[in-house]
Order: structure tokens, then C-alpha cells, then sequence
């Protein structure tokens, strides 16, 4: 009877593979994908002449094909490999479709372009997706953010900007390294190799140190130190993760924050290692004045809060914004008009409120942003 | 209990099978895709309604020519440029995919030229963007308030009055080629007028040396000049009824506004105490427009049945009348603005705000 029932498996399952064989392709037909890049001339200040290449890959089987294309500004073009002029600055959604005469396809792919305006002034922000540093101006536009050129990181985190110096630093937490920048994008280059995983970086003006921090502790190296492996112990033996950090500069401390744990602090000269809010922790901190901005995350809900406390601590937490979908790993304040902004990663957008804690809004929705940072006028 | 267990796995072995492969026994109807559009033809912005009529389809997905696409069942779609789009429809069924196409016409934004004498310049926009301009023609040095086009031919022709004495009358191909004097020795050319189908250009003039004005007029090439008209008075405004063959223009020493024939004769004041720089008659409706003390009138083509179209406050050079479309655009040459109506005046807007001086339009469609 075992053998009998051996026989009979042995014969569905050639029933299986072989019934239906006529469907099977032997190897899958190659599909037609829609693909493009785009160089676009004046640095890409408007007027800027945008040269769009199609790399789509069209199988034989495809047939004739149709390009359309849809230049974002109302504009049209049914060339293989268009050349545009866009006028004036704004965020334009480029979608090329094709469609194919014989393997009867539409489809489409879609990429936004950022032409800037190059009479725009205002106050620089930086952040980051993960992986590309991006950059818009803080003024009375709507935001129009563009790229700084630095781009395929390795999951970046936390930015610094270095005013003294017009450098950026950036956090890749994917490679274990902190990378360095000119302030336009350019120059991008290894800061420190094997720091340990790092998430955030903050830098102390007064003793030209930047800090950055592992999963256990907090290191720190000078500014103008070249060697890519030198730095120094600062905090070691954290229980939980410490995430970003700020140093306030009048008290001459570093605060950090952990991950669900608590906001700590201690004296950049080395002492005095506490923690400054038991169990509150979250992504980010900032001090500004006699201000600490910080976030909490709940672990029962798996939300964060946007929290402001003065340093002496006399008053009691205000919650900003509440409930936010993820913890805030940039925090960064805008001196011009007193705002803190920070990233509500989980909702796509860059938040920012009065330095007293007021008025929150969304400033620009679009971005899963990380890290923040706020640079000088221009 | 083995006996049932190999009855029951037989069954399921024979259910498998016959399931399995259930899908090569009865073939599904192939797609079809078609639709249709309730207007092939459009203007910029018009809306078309697309009408599916696929069938054995279920998923739908449109490419309309211009980048953009829809999966709706019966989508509708305006186009922002003139242009021939293909619009193509992937009918999607159990059966397979199915591609239909069509066409699609958007004609050309219609563009309004103007002449602003401060800028020396000829240029143009669309009507629906008349943010985008377009520079036609640098006329430093030969400019002037007159402007006219010839859309048979595809000239435009521009008065000249930059050296009082010497005005000239000068021609260009739309495509900016072939600029040149036709007319020339005019005192100051104001308004310029054509009857392409007589092939004649006519033009009003401030007075000269003599202190006469004039209502002349040439062939399309400056030959055949010829004065129809002269008096005491300098005259700027001046149209042709190509319809019904007669001048209308007025003397801005007796403040009449005559029609005449084309050769001049039988002048008739139709409105008195009129002055202004700019008229146009209306050959589908039978109306002059006209300005007069910076308001802009309509009346019928005897003068009667005066209405106001605008509320003044400036010289209106440039008339234009757009028959087909029930659209009215002028000139504003103080306030240095483009406006556009309705024939009678109602839905009235700027086009245009912040030109030096903006005198002749005309409109290319």
C-alpha cells in the first residue's frame, strides 16, 4: 500500500510538471523599462537648458516605439532625446511614456528636476534621505529644495554644518564613516574611516572639535586633524544607544540623546558625565541659549514628541508636537527668526516652530529626512 | 482505511490535475481596445471627453501624446500646447493586451504681437501665456504706432515715424526675413490698415509741411502711392471694411468719424466729436470700435447704437477683433497694458501689465 501510494505521488507530481507545460516560457520575455537622465546646463539656475538622454531598453519583441514626453512646465515633446529650456526656477515632474507597437506596453517613468532661482537669498538648510544631501533656502518662498550634488550614500544620517569653516560633515551610519564637504556640494571626501556606527555628528566652535557618536559611547576628534583613523574617547560604556548631540557652548557642555533611553550631559573638559532627563530619549537635541530641544520616543505607542525644556530646568516639558511616526534624528534653529525645525521623518516632512515652542507647522512636506542643518545667510 | 485514504488522494490527484489546467480549456476572448473623443480638433485648454469602448478588458491605461497618461476607465484631458498628440489606449483583459491610437489636434495658442515705441520693439505672446515673451523685431530707429499682418502672405508691416518727414512704412516676413521699406518721404504714419484681397495697404498721417493730413494707401509692395484722402486735420485712427469696401477714420480736426469708399470718395461723417488712435470694424457682426477721448466705443458701422466697452483711461493705438473666438484685445498705451474682453466689453482682463508704450497689436492665429 506504501508502494502503491509512492507510485501514485510520484505520478502527480509528473502530472504536475509536465500538465500545464505548454504555458511555460523557458526563459521570461525581456521587458521594456522606461529609463532617462538629464544634464542640465547654468548650474542649474534658471534659464537652464535641461539635455534629456533615453536610455529605455526596448527588447526586439517591443516593436516600433513611441516616446512622449511631459517636461512639467506644460510643455511636450515626442523627440527621442529632447533638449528643454526652462525659463524660470521651480520643481517640474518629468515623466517619459513609451509606448510599444507589438508587445502592447504603456508605461512610464517619471523624475522630478529642481531649476533654481538665482536671485534667490535666504537662509541655507541642509538634510538628508538617507542618500543624498539636499539643500533649500529658508525665505519667504515656498521651499525648493535641490540637490547639493553629494549624493549615493551609504544610509546617512546626521549633518553638521561647520559656518567657520563652510564645510559639511555627514554621518554614514551604512560604512562607519563621517565624510567631509565644501558647503556647495563639492569636495566631497573621507573625514574618519572605522569610527564605529555613527548616526549624528555635532561640533564644538570654541575647541574646533567635532563629535560624533557609536553605539555605545561618544567620540571626538579636532577639525583640522587630517589623519582619517584619529580620534578620541569621550563617553564610553552608554547602556543604551546615544543618538544626536549639541554642545552649549556658554556652559561648555555636550548633551546627547539615547535612543529610548535619556538625555544626558556632560562637560566637554570631561567631568561631570549625568543624566540630564531620565528615560525620555529619542533621535535628536539641540541647545540654543538656555534652551534644550529634544525628542522622546514611547516604545508602547512607537511615537515620538517634539520636547522643549529651559536648561536649568525650572520649568516643566513642553511638548511641541506630539505623536509624531518616528524619532527626530535633525533638529536645527533658524537664529534669523528664532524657529526650530526639525524632521518628522515618519510623515514625510521638515517641521518648525518658534524657539518658545509655538505655532508648529509643517514647513516643507515631500522628504523622509534624517539629518538637519542650518547654515549661514546668502 | 488505506483503501479510502488512496480513494481520497486519487481524487485529489484527478482534482489537481483537472483544475490545474483549467485554464488551457476554454481560451478567454481576446481583448479589444477602441474608444472615441468628442472632439478631435480643440483649442489650448478645452477639455475632451474620451468615450472607451474596449471590450473583454478590465485595466485600462492611456498615453495622451504629451508625456502624460490616465488608467480611468473614460478619462477626460486638455492640452496645454497646440500640436498633433497620439493618444493611445492599452485595453487590458483576460485574454491579453490591445493597443488603439488616434489623434488628436490642439491648434496653436493664438499670438498677439504689439509694438511698444518706448522699448523699440516688436514682440509677441500666446494668449493663454502671455507671461512667455517673445522678442519678433528690435525697431530701433524705425519705430512707429502702426502695425499690421497679413496672414495670407505672412508679412507684418509696421509704421516708421522716428524722424518726422521721413516716416516710412516697412515690411517683414513673420519668420523675421526679408525686412524692408515700401513706403517712404511720409510725414508721421499713425494707424495702418490692410485689404490683402485688393492687395493694398492704407495708413493714416499727421499732418506735413503743408499742414494737411492724409489717409494714403499703397500696393502690398509701396507701389501705387496714392493720397484718397486729405484735409485740414491730422489723422492717427484708420480702418478697412474689407466686407463692405470702406475707410473709416478720423479727422481729428472736425472731431468726425467719416466712412468712405476706398478710393476716398463719397465720405460720409458717421459720429461726431470724435478723437482717438485706434479703430477696428467687426466684419462678422457688422460694428466699428473705435477710441474716443480714452474710452473705447463700439457702434454699428452707421454710427448708431453707440456703446462704451471699457471704462477709458488711457490711448488705445491697438484693436484687434477676433471674429471666430468673440474675443476683443487692445492696446493701453498710457497705462502700458494689453486687455482682452468679450465683444461687448463683459469678461474683461489683462493680458498684459508693465509695457513702455504699447501702441498697434495684431493677432496670428
Amino acid at each position: 500500500m506504501i508502494r502503491k501510494l509512492y507510485i501514485l505521488m510520484t505520478g502527480f507530481v509528473l502530472v504536475m510538471i509536465h500538465g500545464c507545460g505548454e504555458e511555460d516560457y523557458p526563459v521570461p520575455p525581456a521587458s521594456t523599462v522606461p529609463k532617462f537622465t538629464v544634464a542640465i546646463d547654468n548650474n542649474e539656475f534658471a534659464p537652464a537648458q535641461a539635455t534629456f538622454a533615453n536610455v529605455s531598453i526596448i527588447p526586439d519583441r517591443a516593436g516600433a516605439v513611441v516616446y512622449s514626453w511631459s517636461f512639467g512646465d506644460g510643455t511636450s515633446s515626442t523627440e527621442k532625446d529632447p533638449v528643454h529650456l526652462y525659463k524660470r526656477p521651480g520643481a517640474y515632474d518629468v515623466n517619459l511614456v513609451i509606448v510599444t507597437s507589438n508587445s502592447n506596453e504603456i508605461i512610464e517613468s517619471e523624475m522630478r528636476l529642481v531649476i533654481k532661482d538665482p536671485n534667490a537669498t535666504g537662509i541655507p538648510i541642509y538634510f538628508t534621505d538617507g542618500s543624498e544631501v539636499l539643500t533649500a533656502l529658508i525665505n519667504e518662498q515656498a521651499p525648493l529644495p535641490s540637490s547639493t550634488g553629494i549624493k549615493s550614500l551609504s544610509d546617512g544620517y546626521g549633518i553638521a554644518v561647520d559656518t567657520a569653516h563652510d564645510k559639511l560633515y555627514i554621518a554614514e551610519n551604512g560604512t562607519n564613516k563621517i565624510l567631509v564637504a565644501n558647503i556647495d556640494g563639492t569636495g566631497l571626501a573621507e573625514f574618519r574611516t572605522g569610527i564605529g556606527t555613527t548616526n549624528a555628528v555635532a561640533i564644538d566652535y570654541a575647541n574646533n572639535m567635532l563629535y560624533w557618536d557609536t553605539d555605545t559611547g561618544i567620540r571626538r576628534t579636532k577639525l583640522d586633524n587630517d589623519n582619517v583613523t584619529a580620534y578620541e574617547d569621550f563617553v564610553t560604556g552608554q547602556a543604551i544607544d546615544p543618538t544626536g548631540m549639541s554642545v552649549d557652548p556658554v556652559n561648555k557642555r555636550l548633551y546627547w540623546n539615547t535612543y529610548d533611553g535619556g538625555v544626558w550631559r556632560k562637560n566637554v573638559d570631561g567631568t561631570s558625565q549625568e543624566e540630564f532627563i531620565p528615560g525620555a530619549g529619542g533621535g535628536g537635541v539641540l541647545v540654543v541659549g538656555d534652551r534644550l530641544y529634544y525628542d522622546t520616543y514611547n516604545l508602547v505607542s512607537e511615537t515620538a514628541d517634539m520636547m522643549t525644556v529651559d536648561l536649568g530646568r525650572t520649568t516643566t516639558p513642553l511638548a511641541i508636537v506630539s505623536a509624531m511616526p518616528n524619532i527626530v534624528y535633525g533638529i536645527a534653529y533658524d537664529g534669523s527668526e528664532d524657529k526650530v525645525y526639525w524632521n518628522d521623518r515618519g510623515n514625510d516632512r521638515i517641521m518648525r516652530a518658534n524657539a518658545d515652542g509655538t505655532s508648529p507647522e509643517p514647513w516643507y512636506t515631500g522628504v523622509t529626512s534624517r539629518g538637519l542643518a542650518i547654515g549661514k545667510i546668502k | 482505511m488505506n483503501t479510502k485514504l488512496y480513494r481520497s488522494l486519487t481524487f485529489l490527484f484527478l482534482l489537481i490535475v483537472v483544475v490545474s489546467c483549467g485554464d488551457d480549456d476554454s481560451t478567454p476572448p481576446q481583448a479589444t481596445s477602441g474608444f472615441t473623443a468628442d472632439k478631435t480638433t480643440v483649442k489650448i485648454g478645452d477639455e475632451i471627453t474620451f468615450t472607451n469602448t474596449s471590450a473583454n478588458a478590465t485595466a485600462f491605461k492611456w498615453s495622451f501624446g504629451d508625456g502624460t497618461t490616465s488608467k480611468d476607465i473614460s478619462p477626460t484631458k486638455s492640452y496645454a500646447a497646440g500640436g498633433t498628440y497620439t493618444v493611445s489606449l492599452l485595453s487590458t483583459g483576460a485574454g491579453g493586451s490591445t493597443i488603439s491610437s488616434s489623434e488628436i489636434t490642439v491648434l496653436p495658442d493664438p499670438e498677439l504681437y504689439y509694438v511698444d515705441v518706448d522699448a523699440s520693439l516688436i514682440a509677441k505672446f500666446g494668449i493663454t501665456t502671455p507671461g512667455d515673451v517673445t522678442d519678433f523685431l528690435d525697431v530701433s530707429g524705425m519705430a512707429g504706432p502702426g502695425l499690421a499682418y497679413d496672414p495670407e502672405h505672412q508679412k507684418v508691416y509696421f509704421g516708421d515715424f522716428e524722424v518726422t518727414g521721413e516716416g516710412k512704412i516697412w515690411s517683414v516676413n513673420l519668420d523675421g526675413t526679408d525686412l524692408k521699406v515700401i513706403v517712404d518721404g511720409l510725414y508721421d504714419p499713425y494707424q495702418i490698415s490692410l485689404d490683402v484681397e485688393n492687395g493694398k495697404i492704407y495708413w493714416a498721417q499727421d499732418w506735413d509741411g503743408d499742414e494737411l493730413g492724409h489717409i494714403g494707401r499703397a500696393n502690398l509692395d509701396g507701389t501705387d502711392q496714392e493720397y484718397v484722402v486729405t484735409g485740414d486735420g491730422w489723422f492717427y485712427a484708420l480702418a478697412v471694411d474689407t466686407k463692405h469696401d470702406k475707410i473709416y477714420y478720423i479727422d481729428e480736426d472736425t472731431e468726425e468719424l467719416y466712412r468712405a469708399n476706398l478710393d476716398g470718395s463719397d465720405a460720409t461723417s458717421i459720429l461726431s466729436d470724435v478723437s482717438g488712435y485706434g479703430i477696428q470694424v467687426d466684419t462678422g457682426n457688422d460694428k466699428i470700435y473705435f477710441e474716443n477721448a480714452e474710452t473705447l466705443y463700439r457702434a454699428n458701422l452707421d454710427g448708431s447704437n453707440v456703446e462704451p466697452i471699457n471704462d477709458g483711461g488711457g490711448r488705445i493705438y491697438g484693436i484687434v477683433v477676433d471674429n471666430a473666438e468673440g474675443r476683443l484685445y487692445w492696446s493701453n498705451r498710457d497705462t502700458g497694458e494689453i486687455f482682452q474682453a468679450n465683444l461687448d466689453g463683459t469678461h474683461k482682463s489683462v493680458l498684459k501689465t508693465g509695457l513702455g508704450s504699447p501702441r498697434g497689436i495684431f493677432l496670428k492665429k
